[in-house]
């Protein structure tokens, strides 16, 4: 391999499939002087570190909170660090183990960076704990979820209202998923219902919400469902009729 | 009390006079070139060597930024042009730091 191969070879390769063919034409019309390869070996370094950021940043942030939680496990601290830090010690710690985390969902926020990677990274923040320390137990487990969600509802309320640019996007995120889950959860039990019933024994639904008739019960457990579905329905139509004006715009 | 800034993105990603990406666009300013000819250009004109890493580090961020555009290739030398945006960023910083020369002028009592 020649060195102008060689030293195209060091970039990665979406930058090589763009650059790749007019940068060997310039390496060949360059005197390839140590200093001139060293000018490319430097710019290919930045670029390799810079295809791999975002992994770079999850290796460090999960090395973080994991010694983090390590240590205030092994020494004491609290049997679990999200609990209110009534130390210092506890409070570092508490940073240490979600602070990485924090700082790199607003980070992916604050460049656009893609929303599937972001969900990730906080997916990695609400089971990691769990991971390094085991099942706490039900309790716990519940408390440790609702903590986490806790903090990262307060950081983005406090984004939005710092930032005037993230607040319409921040809330409009918080709002969906406040009404989102909530409907998912509607429409899941909904449709159970239909499982959860003993038909034959009145006895099973009688003293359920909408009871003693089944229409009632039905009418209760299953009639969100069915509204919220028709309400998602005519959503959709009316937001696919409106799509093909705005491409066409 | 004056408080260190950073310079704001207003000036098209630009960070200081002298940085690659100010010499590209200075070398571009006077019609469409591709890498060896702007490193040529930029030697001749400001005696700074570009290296070729450092020069296509730049032209990918001033591409990102839309400063600057590829012309369709010759051969495997690919041109580039600056763009409005790139003419405009340029601009910026050389009246920024005309004022800058202009007073360093004056105070060492250049002719």
């Amino acid at each position: 391999m020649d060195l102008t191969r060689l030293l195209v070879a060091l970039h990665p390769p979406a930058w090589r499939r763009r650059y790749g063919d007019e940068f060997a034409a310039l390496l060949d019309d360059t005197r390839l002087t140590p200093r001139a390869v060293a000018d490319v070996v430097a710019n290919a370094a930045r670029l390799r570190c810079d295809a791999h950021t975002e992994g770079l940043l999850i290796v460090a942030a999960l090395a973080v909170a994991t010694v983090s939680r390590v240590i205030a496990h092994r020494e004491g601290f609290a049997v679990n660090v999200l609990w209110v830090p009534a130390t210092v010690l506890g409070a570092l710690t508490l940073a240490g183990a979600v602070g990485p985390w924090v700082a790199l969902i607003v980070r992916r926020w604050r460049r656009s960076l893609p929303r599937a990677g972001t969900y990730g990274v906080f997916g990695l923040m609400v089971v990691h704990p769990l991971a390094v320390q085991g099942d706490p137990g039900p309790e716990a487990r519940t408390g440790l979820i609702v903590t986490l969600v806790g903090v990262a509802v307060l950081v983005a309320l406090v984004v939005a209202i710092v930032s005037k640019r993230w607040r319409r996007p921040v809330l409009r995120f918080l709002g969906l998923t406040a009404g989102g889950l909530p409907a998912l959860y509607l429409v899941v039990r909904g449709i159970a219902e239909f499982w959860v019933i003993d038909y034959d024994n009145p006895a099973s639904y009688r003293d359920d919400w909408g009871g003693p008739s089944l229409l009632g019960v039905f009418a209760v457990h299953t009639g969100p469902a069915v509204l919220i579905l028709a309400a998602t329905t005519v959503w959709l139509v009316r937001r696919l009729r409106r799509e093909p004006v705005a491409r066409s715009e | 009390m004056h408080r260190m800034t950073k310079q704001s993105p207003d000036a098209g990603g630009l960070a200081r006079f002298g940085e690659p990406g100010l010499l590209v666009l200075l070398a571009l300013s006077d019609g469409p070139k591709h890498g060896y000819a702007i490193v040529a250009d930029i030697t001749d004109r400001t005696g700074v060597e570009l290296g070729p890493g450092t020069l296509y580090g730049s032209l990918a961020k001033l591409e990102k930024l839309g400063l600057i555009a590829p012309l369709p290739s010759e051969d495997r030398r690919r041109p580039y042009e600056i763009t409005d945006a790139g003419r405009a960023a340029l601009a910026t910083q050389l009246r920024l730091w005309s004022r800058v020369v202009e007073t360093g002028k004056a105070r060492l009592a250049w002719t």
